[in-house]
């Protein structure tokens, strides 16, 4: 027995030797992307990944994905498009806790001119403690009308970026469920970093009706109206020279050239002409 | 080309628009938040949200003394010692939560808690079947049903039913539970004022009477547990229990009823940075036993009607910075009599400071200091006035497993010493009361 105690006692102190060498800490990447690394420049610029009517997604946001510019800062994010089949939808997307880190989740919903319409915080997402199946992990379930909010994105804030969250141990969530004997545990705590994982599942709940070309009211095609022209009103001067020329025609016999001034003022709209003339021809 | 009036082109897209924008508005339901906005479909009984929750926790000790594996847990139950002492070899327990929320707001939790081994302290080995007594088997410890957000009992109120550990509040560092009705029972909990308040019923039969046949007259204890729990207060918050304890076929000498009310107070650690609760509890009669510490045991014929008890105890954990935190408790149980015993006063002060080396290894010592007074030592194999030392050290060695929870290896040793005729009182009767244990507890917690 006294040799058990013994090598317990080395093995002990032994552990504490070796536990007093320190971890090289893990780096942590929580400095926003640059400038320089943004990738465009509006909402409709993003490139867009195209969803199903039923998606189980689960996927990482890295330095390989896209950056964008949001209110909040620069942001590595991932854009998404509803099915084209997909009316009222539901969405469930959760942001894992892995390895003392955490993507801190924003969402912004788009609509189809890639105006924002909502925008869900992380007030908005729930704390998940972690059971037999599923990592702790921030959650948040809402649904939207595909057709009306086509477009989402995940992404960031960078004013996050750095801070960190607590998250009671699960020996704290047993205890506190249970009644139990509160156990002395350092709760583990994660910081929220420029990328991580995201699960997202998709559900249609009422699919899209396909709107066939629009009923348009019958639309009466304007007829082609010849319009006349508007009639032209010689000057005095015209009016005069052309009663005169009759005349003077009429008088000095010249009847062919009398007739055809009198069929030029015709043409010019100049009333009047045709008494002149016959007055003409009868006073000679 | 046919030209087409831009007019006419104009009034038709409008009126295409306009047959979008008639239809209803975004749902948006954000299930976790407080704001509910409109939702499209108004099915009330649609479920929302659904899901199995599993949950589990182990533990195996491996301790010996002198070669052999043992059963006592050295006067801990007692107040007498705050070691690592727990018998269970492999108790292993699963825990299913199924939680449904529906549109209306109603929601409804199935728990499920079984366990194996709670208790069992033998080494087991690979030949077929275990053992073939009926100790510690697979048991399901907890089965009830909770329903709230009833919309005819209000948003605030939910109703339960089953069998259940109620409301239960353990010492920090002796692990007993001085505040708990556990058995079967109902109940239903609302909010007034803001605050938690409950009615609810259980029961419990004896251990004799479980053993006994399902014929027998059944000494069933029963618990009327009335709480009023969050009152807010002095920088913390006030929970106050009363319960009325009776018991069906009493044999003498047990007490037929009695009444016990408890006061919990819980803030940080006394103005520093942690946690701490204070509690103090008085009984009588079948409540003598702590007050509100209701089970098989209540009405025990340990306790009769003139019994009465006050119990006293403090315990919490203060962050004293990122690497150092202490565990303190201290717990008096004081009564007139219990189990042929005048007189009996228990006092337990215990500390537990903790190092966290790096995150995956802590350093934790822990003392404690109790002192045990009775009417008649002798017949409980000690002294009349009794001191119990013990100190531990142990090096508990964890992972930062996110995914399967977070398992525990703690190899400890620990010393006891008491008078060599005080030595009954913390299961070494027999020695001269000094006693080294080198032991390895095991948990995992997920």
């Amino acid at each position: 027995m006294m040799k058990n105690k013994h090598s317990l006692l080395a093995v002990v102190l032994g552990a504490l030797l070796a536990g007093c060498a320190s971890n090289t800490p893990i780096e942590q990447q929580v400095s926003a992307p640059t400038n320089a690394e943004v990738c465009c420049n509006e909402f409709s610029q993003f490139p867009f990944a195209q969803l199903g009517d039923k998606e189980e997604l689960s996927f990482d946001i890295d330095k390989s994905s896209p950056v964008g510019q949001f209110a909040e800062g620069n942001s590595y994010f991932e854009a998404f498009r509803f099915s084209e089949r997909s009316g009222q939808v539901q969405v469930t997307l959760s942001s894992l806790m892995i390895d003392d880190s955490v993507f801190s989740p924003q969402v912004q919903l788009l609509d189809s001119n890639f105006d924002v319409v909502e925008t869900i915080t992380l007030d908005g997402f729930q704390t998940l403690t972690s059971n037999a199946f599923t990592r702790t992990r921030y959650v948040t379930k809402f649904k939207t009308n595909a057709e009306r909010t086509p477009y989402f994105v995940i992404y960031t804030p960078a004013d996050m970026l750095g801070k960190t969250v607590k998250v009671d141990h699960p020996a704290k969530v047993r205890a506190k469920e249970f009644g139990e004997v509160m156990p002395m545990v350092t709760d583990p705590v994660y910081t929220y970093q420029l990328g991580g994982r995201i699960e997202l599942e998709v559900e249609t709940l009422k699919l899209r009706p396909f709107r066939a070309t629009a009923a348009t009211p019958v639309v009466v095609p304007a007829e082609k109206v010849v319009t006349a022209k508007p009639a032209l009103q010689v000057q005095p001067d015209t009016q005069s020279y052309y009663f005169t020329a009759i005349e003077t025609a009429v008088a000095s016999g010249d009847i062919p050239k009398a007739l055809s001034l009198l069929d030029e003022a015709k043409a010019l709209n100049i009333k009047g002409a045709q008494e002149v003339f016959v007055k003409a021809v009868n006073a000679k | 080309m046919k030209k087409v009036s831009v007019i006419a082109a104009a009034v038709a897209s409008a009126l295409f628009a306009g047959s979008v924008a008639a239809e209803t508005d975004v749902a948006l339901d954000v299930t976790s938040g407080d704001s509910a906005m409109e939702v499209e479909v108004a099915n009330p009984t649609e479920v929302i949200s659904d899901g199995w929750e599993v949950h589990g926790y182990m533990s195996a000790n491996f301790r010996m003394k002198d070669g052999e594996t043992i059963d006592s847990e050295f006067g801990k139950p007692d107040y007498h010692s705050a070691g690592t002492s727990g018998q269970s070899t492999n108790q292993v327990e699963f825990t299913i939560k199924k939680h449904t929320e529906h549109n209306n707001g109603v929601w409804s939790d199935f728990v499920v808690r079984s366990e194996f081994g709670n208790g069992n302290s033998f080494a087991y080995s690979s030949e077929g079947s275990q053992k073939a007594n009926d100790k510690a088997q697979f048991e399901i410890k907890e089965a009830y049903v909770e329903l709230g957000g009833i919309s005819f009992l209000g948003d605030d109120t939910s109703i339960w039913s089953g069998h259940r550990y109620f409301n239960r509040s353990a010492g920090l560092l002796s692990g007993e539970f001085w505040n708990q009705s556990s058995g079967l029972g109902a109940g239903f909990q609302t909010k007034l004022g803001g605050n938690t308040a409950g009615f609810a019923v259980i029961a419990a039969d004896t251990n004799d009477d479980i053993n006994g046949g399902v014929n027998s007259d059944r000494e069933t204890n029963v618990a009327y547990n009335a709480y009023y729990h969050g009152v807010q207060g002095l920088g913390g918050s006030f929970n106050f229990d009363v319960k009325y304890i009776t018991r069906a076929n009493k044999t003498d000498p047990a007490a037929d009823n009695g009444v016990g009310a408890a006061i919990t107070y819980n803030r940080d650690y006394y103005g520093f940075d942690g946690w701490s609760q204070t509690g103090i509890a008085y009984g009588y009669g079948a409540a003598a036993n702590r007050g509100v510490n209701f089970g098989a045991w209540s009405g025990d014929n340990g306790f009769s009607d003139d019994s009465n008890s006050i119990f006293l105890t403090s315990y919490g954990v203060a962050n004293l910075s990122d690497s150092w935190q202490l565990g303190t408790e201290v717990t008096a149980f004081i009564t007139n009599e219990m189990f042929g015993q005048d007189d009996l006063t228990r006092i337990l002060v215990a500390a537990r400071p903790s190092y966290k080396i790096n995150d995956n290894l802590r350093f934790e010592l822990t003392g404690s200091v109790s002192k045990e007074t009775i009417a008649d030592g002798a017949a409980w194999g000690r002294q009349d006035d009794n001191m119990y030392y013990m100190l531990e050290a142990a090096l508990p060695v964890t992972v930062n497993a996110d995914y399967f929870g977070r398992p525990q290896i703690k190899p400890y040793v620990t010393y006891y010493n008491t008078e060599e005729e005080s030595a009954g009182g913390i299961g070494l009767g027999g020695t001269d009361g000094k006693e080294v244990i080198v032991g390895i507890h095991t948990e995992i917690w997920f």
